[in-house]
């Protein structure tokens, strides 16, 4: 179940909004909640929370792209879409970190094309987690909280937020199988990343969200930089 | 080449010793054959192959033929080496002949062909010499010797394997068929100069007594040396013109792009500030109070032009003139395009590679017949992400022009059903 947010100030645009949530739901057979405040102020101050919101930018008080910039500060990952009347005031929805904006009357295929990209997003955010049987028994990590894996011999070393390092015996190119729908990419013969601790790509690198350097194989770049691609738009 | 039959003593000629020698020259030109075969695998073949190949088998069982009855008649001397040097040169040239003879191919590729296939047999019969000058001491071969054939088929293996999986396979992937540089004439010259003449003044060296077998082990050295220095320069010939030809290929595309972002550029302009005054113009009838006036129709026209009046901008001018320009197309095929886009960080772009690239992206999402087509364009992670996605059905294309703006700049790019995303370093 997912919880959506529609901040705007027009009951009837709200109304349109909703039939288009319950439409995909049916469509996708899923169950979405649908709540909706009628000002930004509103959003502002209960700091109200949500899987997905719908943001109206030309509201009365303070407008969408304010309460947006607000939400930032506190909330840098709830996916974002914009709502708005001339399409030249979201071209900077960027700085919000904005997924996308739709241009009112919102019909049914601008509102599913961001609706899928949103529901990737969200999905990524879902937190599984995997078991991990260590020496000193069997571990429950948190798929999130794995930085990066890597290979020596016939152990793998699990990286884990906070610095932790856990030691199993296996193989990389099994757990890259397992986990290749999970968000997780092989680098290079000994690495496989969990893309959502990549926090800067370069040509021949990645640098983690600890500050840990690791290389992208030769042979392995340009599928590691295909993959990594997608997944920074959101495709995957 | 080394035919381990120089100094062939004229008398007492025994016909163990000219079966032998015979034999050797056979299994010479074999090797010769191996490593032109080799390389010509990858070579289209052309009509009528069969008689082609028995004419080649006829001149050369004749011309070897020719060969061994001079090499025994000849006396020894200068002028005897005169004779080798020539054979083996025009050897090669029959070589080349023969490659074109057999196969599709232009003289210059018969010729890289045909002396990368000389220089490794000639490397492979330098070893040959070599060991068994160390072995015995004695270069010559008198007679049909089990020994030697098992240095021979060894060396045969040590050199040709290396040969195939370093020369033979980089080349054939590197596209024979694009040897197109003249200095393969060149190379064909220092192969005749270096390789044959270099080889026979080796021969004759270490068939004097006075010269002992270190020298002859350093002369040898240096031979091999320069037989691998010519395979390095005949791939080099070959890079160099990949190289080349790649080049010229992007120039022409950018350089056509960057004339056409021009004049879209101009255009995209010159309509913006006529309808910038045709909407003023139109406001300003409605403001002075004519009675005549249709009002409800001037203020639809304003609104009208307004969509029209409204450039994108992001803060990168290739890519508002790109995105005004798709607009347009866009609002006649009644498809909705939307951007999010941080202009701004696009600056170290060039501005037609900017044009070529969303060109090339957007162009592709409009194919799959959308009606929707969403763009954001962002700064995360240290790179310039470029996500487009529509709600269209189909093939998507393989984006060549865009792929090669992303590599250019180290990036990538990655293409799902109806979504393309491009990944773009920024500059540190």
């Amino acid at each position: 179940m997912y919880r959506v947010l529609i901040v705007e100030d027009d009951p009837s645009e709200v109304d349109k909004l909703r039939g288009h949530l319950d439409h995909y739901g049916r469509e996708h057979d899923m169950s979405l909640s649908v709540d909706a405040l009628s000002s930004a102020l509103e959003f502002a101050e209960t700091r109200r929370s949500a899987d997905l919101i719908f943001m109206d930018i030309n509201i009365p008080g303070i407008n969408g792209m304010e309460a947006a910039e607000l939400l930032r500060t506190y909330d840098a990952e709830t996916p974002l879409i914009f709502v708005t009347d001339l399409a030249q005031y979201a071209v900077s929805g960027y700085q919000v970190d904005a997924l996308d904006f739709m241009v009112k009357p919102v019909e049914y295929a601008d509102f599913t094309l961001r609706m899928d990209r949103a529901m990737r997003v969200m999905r990524r955010r879902e937190g599984r987690s995997i078991t991990v049987p260590t020496t000193d028994g069997t571990r429950v990590v948190g798929l999130r909280d794995v930085l990066y894996v890597d290979v020596l011999r016939h152990d793998l070393y699990y990286h884990v937020a906070g610095g932790e390092v856990l030691r199993i015996r296996g193989s990389l190119t099994q757990l890259e199988a397992r986990l290749a729908s999970e968000g997780f990419v092989r680098i290079s013969a000994s690495h496989l990343v969990n893309m959502a601790h990549v926090a800067r790509i370069r040509t021949g690198s990645v640098e983690m969200s600890n500050g840990d350097e690791i290389s992208l194989g030769r042979s392995r770049k340009k599928q590691a930089l295909e993959t990594l691609s997608a997944y920074v738009g959101g495709s995957i | 080449m080394d035919l381990g039959i120089t100094r062939l003593p004229l008398a007492n000629i025994d016909p163990l010793v000219l079966l032998g020698a015979y034999l050797t020259i056979c299994l010479t030109v074999a090797r010769l054959a191996l490593g032109i075969a080799l390389l010509a695998r990858g070579l289209h073949a052309r009509n009528r192959v069969g008689l082609r190949a028995c004419i080649v088998v006829a001149c050369l069982v004749a011309g070897m033929s020719l060969f061994f009855s001079a090499t025994v008649a000849w006396p020894q001397g200068t002028s005897f080496y005169l004779v080798q040097m020539a054979s083996f040169s025009l050897l090669l040239i029959g070589c080349a002949a023969a490659v074109h003879l057999l196969f599709k191919t232009s003289w210059l590729v018969a010729l890289f062909v045909s002396t990368a296939g000389y220089t490794i047999q000639n490397l492979a019969s330098g070893t040959d010499e070599l060991i068994s000058v160390a072995w015995r001491k004695s270069p010559i071969l008198h007679s049909i010797d089990a020994g030697q054939l098992v240095v021979f088929l060894l060396v045969t293996a040590i050199i040709y394997v290396p040969y195939y999986l370093t020369f033979v396979r980089t080349v054939r992937s590197a596209g024979l068929e694009r040897v197109e540089d003249r200095s393969m004439v060149v190379v064909m010259a220092l192969v005749m100069l270096v390789v044959i003449g270099f080889d026979l003044v080796i021969k004759g060296l270490s068939n004097d007594a006075g010269v002992g077998l270190q020298s002859v082990v350093t002369l040898r050295a240096v031979h091999g040396l320069a037989c691998l220095f010519t395979l390095w320069l005949e791939y080099v010939l070959l890079y160099r013109q990949r190289l080349a030809t790649d080049v010229a290929i992007s120039q022409r595309l950018l350089t056509e792009k960057d004339r056409q972002y021009e004049s879209s550029r101009q255009s995209i302009a010159a309509v913006n500030a006529r309808l910038h005054d045709i909407r003023h113009d139109v406001l300003r009838k409605l403001d002075e109070a004519d009675a005549d006036l249709d009002r409800d129709l001037l203020s639809s026209i304003a609104r009208e032009i307004s969509v029209y009046d409204t450039r994108v901008r992001t803060g990168n001018e290739a890519l508002d003139t790109i995105l005004t320009e798709k607009r347009l197309l866009c609002e006649r095929q009644g498809v909705t395009l939307s951007c999010i886009a941080d202009g701004g960080l696009l600056g170290f772009m060039a501005p037609g590679d900017l044009y070529a690239l969303f060109d090339n992206v957007l162009e592709a999402a409009m194919r799959l017949s959308p009606t929707s087509v969403s763009l954001v364009v962002r700064g995360t992670r240290g790179v310039v992400s470029v996500h487009a996605e529509c709600d269209g059905q189909g093939e998507t294309d393989s984006l060549e022009q865009a792929r090669a703006v992303a590599e250019h700049y180290g990036g990538s790019i990655s293409v799902h059903a109806g979504q393309l995303d491009v990944l773009i370093p920024l500059p540190e």
